[in-house]
């Protein structure tokens, strides 16, 4: 059986941001179902979380948000990247880039292979 | 900005609210028939939907914190924390309240006290343009303690021989070492006079601090003479 493990502290604002890069404007259950689709339900993440994270980036001014209709035409509130949000995209992928590549450089480490 | 657009938020929270809850309703159908569609009752589909949604109050009260001013309703929790502690230590509270009270007592009495006598301009023109000539601290003053040190007292032709031979000053005044007591009574009244301090002042004495009479006139150097003009009211 895998292990569930808790989204760490800020990753989730990160992982929306993603999301609506490649899928373009969506609605707070297409989010969380394609979060859910790209951990491989690797993450226990109460669906419910997500929306103080999206009214948290919203203030920000990185997504920007309104009303829509739905697949099966109900009333949906859309949430689009803002030009703000691609930036701090884009800022933020790099340093966790970066932060795995160093992680990853000491977890390869063996004892031999120290000089 | 930010704190503007914050407090925006608190005056249409009840709006946003309602948005809330539309997009929380919206959520849930949507994965009820996602379950559906995966073989589930309606009952149950709509209940697994609701499991994998989580807390609603909980995240309720994640999304209130994102908005308006986590802060301050902070700040008025703990206020409200701490008179309540206050209120059942009444023995701490009255120390700490009248230890504060005689400090800031103690301390605003102290500094009226420096201000008057040490900070505050004299009630005169120009007060920073005024000297005392003299060679000692207490010069031109007879009276209470003496200790070793002389008093630097001039006569009064000293004092005219000084003045018409000092440039530096645009005026120099003189007055009297000793401040005498007049007896001082209004015209007409019949109650004995009451003795009030006075001074013997030269004629530009007035002039030299710049101040005028509330009524009538100030001596004037005219004045310096065995048998001035009588001064009316």
């Amino acid at each position: 059986m895998k292990q569930k493990t808790d989204v760490p502290q800020g990753t989730l604002a990160l992982m929306v941001l993603k999301t609506l890069e490649v899928l373009g404007p969506l609605h707070g259950y297409g989010i969380a179902r394609r979060i859910e689709q790209i951990s491989g339900d690797l993450l226990t993440v109460n669906q419910g979380t997500l929306y103080p994270v999206l009214l948290k980036l919203e203030q920000e001014g990185s997504i920007a948000s309104e009303w829509g209709a739905s697949e099966n035409n109900r009333r949906a509130r859309f949430y689009r990247l803002t030009r703000a949000g691609r930036k701090q995209l884009q800022a933020e992928s790099r340093g966790w880039e970066q932060t795995a590549a160093i992680m990853g450089r000491f977890f390869a480490l063996k004892a031999e292979d120290l000089p | 900005m930010r704190a503007l657009r914050r407090f925006w938020n608190r005056l249409t929270w009840p709006r946003d609210d309602a948005r809330l809850q539309a997009e929380i309703e919206e959520h849930l159908a949507l994965q009820t028939e996602e379950n559906i569609r995966a073989g589930l009752s309606p009952g149950e589909a709509r209940r697994q939907a609701v499991l994998k949604f989580g807390g609603v109050e909980a995240m309720r009260e994640g999304y209130r914190d994102q908005r308006g001013f986590p802060s301050l309703e902070t700040f008025i929790q703990d206020t409200r924390y701490v008179l309540r502690r206050l209120r059942n230590a009444p023995a701490f509270t009255i120390t700490t309240v009248l230890t504060l009270a005689l400090g800031i007592g103690a301390t605003t009495s102290i500094f009226t006290l420096v201000y008057a006598v040490l900070l505050k301009p004299l009630a005169v023109a120009n007060p920073d343009e005024l000297y005392r000539l003299g060679k000692e601290p207490r010069c031109y003053y007879l009276g209470g303690y003496t200790q070793d040190k002389g008093f630097s007292l001039v006569s009064y032709d000293l004092y005219k021989y000084l003045r018409h031979n000092t440039r530096g000053f645009s005026e120099l005044a003189a007055f009297s070492a000793v401040e005498p007591l007049f007896g001082v009574r209004r015209a007409g009244q019949v109650d004995p006079a009451q003795s009030d301090p006075g001074e013997y002042v030269s004629g530009n004495y007035f002039a030299t601090f710049g101040i005028h009479a509330y009524a009538g006139r100030t001596f004037t150097e005219s004045d310096d003479r065995p048998t001035p003009h009588l001064l009316q009211r």
